[in-house]
């Protein structure tokens, strides 16, 4: 099992690349033998050449991560084999480094083993052999410390992947045949070869030469598409469930304090409804709780900060923030359970956990439970983050719950909506009311304008006009007040001139309606993404679902009526996208308006064409003039 | 709904000043060094923020930790006082698991400064309107070799300096850009205090000028050049290391300035740079043979390593440290020390080339001929009407100007920005003819001319006769920092210069 971590929802953007390759691994061996308890032996076994400086400067040094509470690690043999010199340099493994490791946000003390290799020149290979017993997070003392916290369980996630070049890649396992351990290959082949030893049993996952991938942008992640092989003992979803619901109730994660209680009351005091009340402490914990992780030292990583620790120290990660929106919805009377996710990446059907960020869940009057992420909703008008739409998450319930997955969250619940009112003289100079307005995550997205220092605002906000028209000049700005983010979606005013904006001649005005250029892009993902590419090998993601709606009306000089090879309407429907835009002029009003409807967050690669489609109309009438005749 | 007006935009060219109350505010900073007869040196940091918004604690804010870097080898670490004032008074103690010692990550990968700790204090508690105080003391061997900037990303309400020594150690204190800023000092011999108030915050911006010209700053030192100098000699001694000398040769080529630079290169690229302060790593700088060993550094042993190795490639050279020098006090010869002016000088065909350690795009260079920014463009030409196409009646034709021209964009000033903007005098003139096909007219012809004494002008005239388009620009920019109070004017020959870079035609 993993620790429970928060992975924080940005969005890079990366265009098709393999990873320039500094080494190439000759061999990676992992055997691993799993005793009843569960706790297992790993030792593994690799040869890498390095190939270029670069390579030499990243294998200098070789680190072996772990944490001292509850797994041990340890390097057996380490041999250095200069190019060309068939005698190895033994590389003294007593000479180590054991430190805690670096960190931002997180700091639980884990540690790192690290090993000097020393000046390495290309063409240069360092085999090594390491042991690892134990888990990444925190147990009792003595060898029961590695024992999981999942008593006589075993699990594992092997990517059967590489930014590497690997030649061979073999894992093996050897278990008790009572142990009933299910594993599955995903995303390709391995050679699978099983030897009865009586009690025991051996299986043995082989692959010979795996290549990098060339990458695509915005792909999944490359444990949805690339090979991974998946092992669990646990028989279901439900047993894992029914874990950590018991682990955390043990602990007593979730009871109130007295504090803590009154402070309940004192939010709900003016709540007017179930939803309401939901929602007035998911987002209290939000804002009022700070993402930074410190260790309660035994029982960290897998057990959730009780409520005396967390309202007092006012921090914690995913699940420390999650427990307290535990604690508080059951001290006003809610059922309320915790649940481990996986941001941003599939979760198989093989109950191996695949877990990297931890939320909580609420009953419902009707029965239902609904998820609540108090670590992804800081100044967003939700109370489950839409980034995280088609994401699978398990309740830590009582009776036990099998894998959930977040549904699709229509793109009109994140519309982005450009409105102007403008008008344009015989000149060409413009004269504009322009209000954007959001919801959802488009909200959070427009939002974050005012995501740094107050001063700083205005001058940003101007910025965004000044992106699309460095001529903008500015007569009036107005927005709602970004800090009462639950009070009403985030509008913003511009009103603003332009001289000389549309090109005048003596009867025809020629321009692009201002609305159509992409003020506040930054709320709009879609637009930052190549689009070069005609088809895809792989899924890709986007951000969220997305509406975009622009309406523009222009009122021209009299006389100007006539509409000159104006654009053809367009209407364009797909379950995964949709665009329509349309021209149209009405004696000398012109008016504008454009429907981009992207639907999901995680698409299938056949979904492209209608995606990529519907991005690059939107793209082209960016750029698109008009002309207009007397 | 908030609601800011302009009635005209050049009605409200004044600076445009938010009066609104900071995210944070620091109530007090106070530095104090304590030099001690045996030479050790006491450094005690206090802070009191008081958090005013969310956004200075919450979310992903860093302002909830604080990280002091140290060797607790050599140096003991002490946490006087470390707490939160709640609004109400109420004092939350910063509980035990929230100092967490880590490795630095200036550190990672680098065995020999593997020592070097991290010290992250996890605030706990926090609230609005709540005081963030934290007291705590360095006791070391560093030298006094700082340059202190009186500014952070939040008001400061008092700032103390405070230096003591003992009698028989002596230091030197140089405040400069303190006129702008209200401020008190004291001191008589072997001790001095700087109190100032009312400090402003950070500027934020594009184009912003160096801090030393921005912000009041202090330089301290107990380190005269002579010291200096034995610290950091011109030349690394090297032991002769035959895999080092082998290493290093194989970079040589006939071209010698290739050769220099492909060393610097390798070393700038390829080792493991540990970017520590350098009062830590003064007095232990590394030699070329533990640099090679451990493929690490820090910035200062960098130098000497390249150094070496170009002597091991037959290459002469010598380290300029580039210290900062101090003025005379009393017959000594203060300095600081910054990496960032340090350069390597060598010789090639008889004539002195310097190379900069720390940036491998840029060349080895002939002294004295370092590249000047260009400061005058004079371009006479006849172009080809290429112009984009917009529709079939119109098109678009944008004038190309120098690329060594102003390097300031348009888009990012404003007439009410704040911060002053970094730029370089330029004086840049183009007459442009172009030969316009048949039918083909300009439809936005200009004559236009603004300026203002000192700051710059520009004076535009594009126009056509015939079929022939004159197009006649200047710009000159006279300052090399806008100020606030010329950002107005600044930002209107600008506007024109930008507008009058695209010119329209009917086809």
């Amino acid at each position: 099992m993993k620790k429970i971590l928060t992975i924080i929802g940005t969005f890079v953007l990366i265009f098709n690349y393999v990873e320039a390759q500094h080494a190439r691994v000759v061999y990676d061996s992992t055997s691993v033998k799993m005793e009843e308890s569960g706790l297992s032996h790993v030792y593994n076994h690799q040869r890498i050449r390095v190939l270029d400086y670069q390579g030499c400067k990243e294998y200098a040094n070789f680190k072996l991560d772990y944490d001292p509470q509850s797994a041990y690690v340890e390097f057996k043999e380490v041999l250095l084999y200069r190019k060309g010199i068939a005698e190895p340099i033994t590389i003294d493994i007593d000479s180590i480094y054991d430190y805690v490791a670096p960190a931002r946000l997180i700091y639980w003390g884990a540690s790192q083993k690290m090993l000097l290799i020393g000046h390495l020149n290309p063409g240069d290979e360092i085999e090594y052999t390491t042991y690892r017993k134990g888990f990444t997070y925190a147990l009792l003392g003595d060898d029961s410390k590695y024992i999981p916290p999942m008593r006589g369980h075993f699990y594992d996630i092997v990517p059967f992947w590489s930014e590497l070049p690997i030649e061979k890649k073999v894992y093996q396992l050897e278990l008790l045949k009572s142990k009933n351990i299910q594993y599955k290959v995903y995303n390709g082949e391995l050679i699978v070869d099983s030897v009865d030893l009586g009690e025991m049993v051996r299986y043995t996952f082989t692959k010979q030469n795996i290549e990098p991938i060339k990458h695509e942008s915005n792909m999944v992640a490359d444990n949805d598409v690339q090979c991974k092989l998946l092992l669990s003992t646990s028989p279901d979803w439900e047993t894992k469930s029914r874990w950590f619901y018991g682990v955390n109730e043990t602990y007593g994660s979730f009871v109130s304090t007295p504090e803590l209680s009154s402070k309940v009351s004192e939010l709900l005091v003016n709540a007017k409804n179930e939803l309401d009340s939901i929602s007035i402490l998911t987002h209290w914990v939000a804002d009022n709780m700070r993402y930074a992780g410190i260790s309660m030292g035994t029982g960290e990583g897998f057990t959730l900060h009780n409520a005396q620790m967390n309202y007092t120290d006012r921090c914690g990660v995913c699940k420390d923030k999650a427990s307290l929106l535990i604690a508080m919805l059951r001290a006003a009377g809610f059922v309320a359970y915790p649940a481990m996710t996986m941001a941003h990446e599939r979760i198989d059907r093989i109950p191996a956990d695949q877990f990297n960020h931890c939320v909580a869940v609420v009953q419902r009057k009707d029965g239902t439970l609904q998820p609540l992420d108090p670590t992804w909703v800081p100044n967003v008008r939700e109370l489950w983050s839409s980034a995280e739409q088609q994401q699978g998450y398990l309740p830590g319930t009582p009776e036990g719950c099998d894998l959930q997955e977040t549904p699709i969250s229509p793109a009109e619940d994140h519309y982005i909506k450009v409105y102007a009112i403008s008008s344009i003289d015989k000149e060409g100079n413009l004269i504009s009311t322009l209000s954007i307005t959001a919801e959802g995550q488009s909200d959070a997205a427009v939002r974050r304008v005012f995501s740094s220092q107050k001063s700083e605002w205005f001058n940003n906000l101007h910025q965004e006009l000044r992106k699309i028209d460095p001529s903008a000049q500015l007569i009036e700005l107005q927005h709602t007040n970004p800090e009462e983010y639950l009070q009403q979606p985030i509008t913003i005013t511009y009103s603003f001139k332009i001289p000389h904006y549309a090109i005048a001649s003596n009867k025809e005005l020629v321009f692009v309606p201002f609305s159509a250029r992409g003020i506040f892009s930054r709320a709009m993902g879609h637009l930052y993404m190549n689009t070069d590419q005609l088809e895809r090998q792989y899924p890709f993601a986007d951000a969220c679902s997305r509406l975009v709606e622009v309406n523009e009306t222009i009122t021209l000089p009299k006389g100007y009526t006539k509409a000159k090879d104006f654009p053809k309407d367009v209407i364009y429907n797909d379950s995964a996208a949709s665009f329509q835009s349309s021209y149209a002029l009405d004696e000398n009003i012109f008016i504008f308006n454009q429907r981009v409807s992207l639907n999901k967050r995680v698409y299938e690669a056949a979904d492209w064409p209608a995606f990529r489609n519907a991005v690059n109309s939107q793209k082209e009438n960016m750029n698109r003039y008009i002309t207009i005749t007397k | 709904m908030k609601r800011i007006s302009f009635l005209s935009l050049f009605l409200s060219l004044t600076l445009f000043v938010f009066a609104q109350q900071p995210d944070a505010e620091y109530k007090l900073i106070r530095h104090s060094y304590t030099i001690n007869a045996d030479g050790s040196m006491d450094y005690r940091f206090h802070k009191e923020l008081v958090l005013h918004a969310n956004r200075a604690m919450t979310a992903y804010a860093t302002n909830g930790e604080t990280f002091i870097l140290y060797d607790p080898l050599n140096e003991v670490l002490t946490i006087n006082d470390c707490y939160f004032v709640r609004p109400d008074g109420s004092i939350v103690e910063t509980p035990a698991n929230a100092f967490i010692q880590q490795l630095p990550s200036q550190c990672e990968n680098c065995a020999t400064y593997n020592g070097i700790r991290e010290m992250v204090i996890v605030h706990t508690g926090l609230e609005l309107e709540g005081t963030i105080v934290l007291d705590y003391t360095i006791h070391s061997h560093r030298f006094l070799n700082e340059h202190l900037y009186l500014v952070d990303d939040y008001p400061i309400k008092r700032y103390e300096l405070t230096v003591n020594a003992d009698p028989s150690h002596r230091y030197f204190i140089q405040p400069e850009n303190l006129d702008r800023i209200q401020y008190n000092t004291y001191g008589d011999k072997g001790s001095f205090q700087l109190i100032a108030y009312n400090l402003p915050k950070r500027y934020v911006g594009q184009y912003l000028p160096n801090d030393n010209d921005l912000y009041p700053h202090v330089y301290l030192s107990n380190i005269t050049l002579q010291d200096m100098e034995r610290l950091l000699p011109k030349h690394s001694s090297i032991s002769g290391n035959e895999e080092i000398k082998q290493f290093a040769q194989q970079f040589i080529k006939e071209d010698l300035a290739q050769t220099i630079k492909d060393i610097r290169n390798y070393v700038n690229d390829n080792l493991t740079i540990a970017k520590l302060n350098t009062s830590l790593i003064l007095p232990n700088r590394l030699d070329a043979d533990q640099v090679y060993r451990t493929n690490c550094a820090d910035m200062l042993s960098q130098v000497s390593y390249l150094e070496s190795l170009l002597s091991y490639a037959g290459i002469n050279s010598e380290i300029d440290w580039g210290y900062v020098p101090l003025q005379v006090y009393e017959d000594q010869h203060y300095v600081i020390v910054d990496p960032q002016r340090t350069r390597i000088h060598t010789t090639i065909d008889g004539l002195p080339y310097s190379i900069n350690p720390y940036n491998s795009s840029v060349d080895v260079r002939l002294e004295n001929t370092a590249k000047d920014a260009v400061k005058s463009i004079d371009i006479t030409e006849t172009l080809d009407f290429n112009p984009d196409t917009i529709t079939s009646h119109y098109a678009m034709f944008t004038i190309p100007v120098d690329p060594r021209g102003f390097n300031v964009k348009f888009q990012y000033i404003t007439p009410y920005r704040d911060a002053p903007v970094k730029c370089r005098p330029i004086n840049e003139n183009y007459h442009y003819t172009v030969q316009l096909p048949a039918g083909v007219k300009l439809l936005n012809s200009v004559k236009k001319s603004f300026g203002k004494e000192g700051l710059g002008k520009v004076e535009v005239s594009i126009t056509q006769k015939g079929q022939t388009l004159d197009i006649q620009r200047r710009l000159v920019i006279a300052k090399d920092m806008i100020t606030i109070s010329d950002m107005v004017t600044f930002y209107q020959i600008m506007n024109i210069w930008d507008y009058t870079s695209r010119l329209t035609f009917e086809l």
